[in-house]
């Protein structure tokens, strides 16, 4: 069942420049409930009509009730959501999303670029948990804005990082990566549009399952303003179909 | 709270809008939609329609623009796969209809005859025929007239008609609309509205203009169910649907003549605002030991002539 309740913050902290972590307490057991991949909308409990929808954020991760989400001001939304202290409550409706990342392969390449980041590290946690091998690639425009890397060194082992302008690990793009692996299956990847079109047009030889960001009313089915086209040209829903995909399904 | 329209009893006045809800499948991961007055479904039209490009929707000012392009599956795939998940559900619903030609619309309808969960149709209006040039059905009042009679003629359930606000009067709409045989109205559809993207220099929606939705139409909407009571308020129920995210909001179109109310863009984001909506009424009336709901349906117009 899909949940709207009214939570409590625990944090909600500045980690980059434009970069904010917030951790909830759902009060709730949410063990194994939780698909790695899946999202949810949020808003604050101001009861204000505008902005009048909520905003989707991944489910970065989960421990017991705890949800940790990671998010960028960039707008209104985000924006009034870096004001909530810590004790005022938010209303979240979750979890969301059919389509999730699959955790049964062996050996997996996560590849985040920038805030996209976090629709993967629970993907990366659950992996781990299984006994399957994970390699993380974060990439970011410049150093400033590697804000996740520390959580990222904290949970896995093989992180690589790439910066656009060198500033920080290799210089390049997360997915200059490709050229370097072997004996890598999947990759995972969650981005900017950019980022995923050229995964999508060079990624040879992997299987790909890739997280998708689309402008969204509703979050749980309804509104049919998230779509995505598939390969048969009809449209898919990313809040529900989705957001994960793999690539033979869209066409992007 | 129950009440009676066209010798058809509901639940409660409280329904989903259509295009804000699909076809309650999506719901039921959230809560028992029986508890609901009725399901407006989605629209549903004679051939598949895939929908629009994306952009598809945009955030405004306490509401939203839309331009979906009526994507359903077609009434045939609609019998097929969604309506025997449907056909159990202790709730009424209610077709959302449209076409592209007057055939169109009394197809899908007839279609519909034997599948007894569908109570009644609503016409939307907002689809242009694509014979008379694409003039849209809703914003010319002889295409609407004709439309309303042919399928009136041919169908055997009640006949309810959604207007279009993007009309220069409503109550000319709304007296043409009865006269032609509609069994009620249903005001409003989307207002037609756009934004601009200053950064890109260039509209957001892909197809320029769309649907404004959400708080931000309710004067509008309350403003047209008064005009419609005002001209056939003593003919035809009218429900009312525009901007209605809170039971305050719902009760204003009661008061202006609403016999009946549909939730629309609040069900994305307050998905539970529909139940709350029918709480908040059943506690104002009980309140105030009005006796029963038909009451307050128009008591603003009343207490005006006082
Ligand atoms: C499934 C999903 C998961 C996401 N996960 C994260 C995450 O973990 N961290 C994070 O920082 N961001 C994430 N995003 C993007 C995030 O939803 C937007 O950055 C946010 O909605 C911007 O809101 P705003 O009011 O600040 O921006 P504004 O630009 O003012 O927003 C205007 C409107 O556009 C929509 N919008 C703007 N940017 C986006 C976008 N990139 N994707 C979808 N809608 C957008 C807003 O929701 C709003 O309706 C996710 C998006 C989706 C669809
Ligand atoms: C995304 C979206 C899709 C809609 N689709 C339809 C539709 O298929 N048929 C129809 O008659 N109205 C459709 N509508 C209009 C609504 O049913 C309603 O009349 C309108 O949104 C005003 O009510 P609201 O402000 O409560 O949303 C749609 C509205 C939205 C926002
Ligand atoms: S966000 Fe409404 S259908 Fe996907």
């Amino acid at each position: 069942m899909i949940k709207d309740v009214e939570v409590p913050v625990l944090t909600n902290t500045k980690i980059g420049t434009n970069t904010f972590k917030m951790e909830l307490d759902t009060g709730a057991d949410l063990s194994g409930k939780i698909k790695p991949g899946q999202f949810l909308m949020i808003r604050t409990i101001n009861p204000s009509d505008d902005p009048l929808i909520r905003r989707a954020f991944a489910i970065a991760d989960v421990e017991g009730g705890k949800i940790t989400l990671f998010y960028d001001v960039v707008g209104k939304g985000t924006k009034i959501l870096s004001l909530v202290k810590p004790g005022e409550k938010v209303k979240i409706l979750f979890p969301l999303g059919n389509g999730t990342f699959p955790l049964n392969y062996k050996e997996n390449v996560l590849i985040g670029g920038g805030i996209g980041m976090a629709g993967l590290t629970l993907l990366g946690k659950e992996l781990t948990k299984r006994g399957n091998k994970v390699t993380v690639v974060y990439g970011a425009k410049t150093k400033s804005m590697l804000s996740m890397e520390r959580f990222l060194k904290d949970l896995f082992k093989d992180v690589y990082i790439f910066t656009e302008d060198g500033s920080a690990g290799k210089k390049g793009y997360a997915t200059d990566i490709l050229s370097e692996l072997t004996g890598k299956e999947v990759i995972h990847a969650c981005g900017p549009i950019p980022m995923l079109k050229s995964l999508y047009n060079m990624g040879h030889g992997f299987k790909i399952f890739m997280s998708f960001e689309s402008p969204m009313a509703c979050g749980w089915g309804v509104c049919l303003g998230c779509v995505i086209k598939s390969k048969d040209n009809s449209f898919l829903r990313v809040c529900k179909e989705g957001p994960v995909f793999e690539k033979e399904q869209v066409i992007i | 709270m129950e009440i009676t329209l066209w010798n058809i009893k509901f639940k409660n006045p409280v329904w989903t809008a259509s295009g804000t809800f699909g076809y309650g499948i999506e719901a039921l991961e959230l809560y028992d939609i029986s508890k609901l007055g009725a399901v407006v479904t989605k629209g549903i039209s004679l051939e598949p329609r895939r929908g629009n490009e994306p952009v598809r929707i945009v955030e405004t000012p306490c509401g939203m623009l839309n331009s979906i392009g009526l994507q359903n599956p077609g009434v045939e795939n609609f019998l097929k796969d969604i309506y025997p998940k449907i056909k159990d559900i202790d709730t009424h619903f209610i077709a959302n209809i449209f076409g592209e030609t007057e055939e169109e619309y009394v197809e899908v309808c007839l279609a519909l005859e034997e599948a007894e969960k569908i109570v009644a149709y609503e016409l939307n209006l907002s689809c242009p025929n694509v014979k008379k040039g694409g003039i849209v059905f809703g914003q010319d009042i002889s295409l609407m007239s004709s439309l309303v009679e042919k399928v009136k003629a041919k169908v055997k359930k009640p006949v309810i008609v959604k207007l279009s606000p993007n009309v220069s009067d409503i109550r000319e709409f709304s007296r043409v609309c009865v006269e032609s045989g509609a069994d009620g109205l249903v005001l409003i559809n989307t207002l037609m509205g756009m934004k601009i993207d200053i950064y890109k220099a260039k509209p957001v929606l892909s197809t320029v203009t769309g649907g404004l939705s959400g708080p931000a139409i309710l004067p509008v909407a309350v403003r047209m169910v008064w005009q419609a009571y005002e001209t056939v308020g003593d003919r035809v129920p009218i429900i009312g649907v525009g901007g209605i995210g809170k039971w305050e909001d719902a009760m204003e179109h009661i008061m202006a003549g609403a016999s009946a109310v549909q939730v629309g863009t609040a069900n994305f984001y307050d998905p539970f605002s529909p139940l709350k909506i029918i709480e908040g009424i059943d506690r104002f009336i009980k309140e105030r030991n009005i006796t029963q709901f038909t009451h307050i349906v128009g008591m603003a117009h009343r207490k005006r002539l006082k």
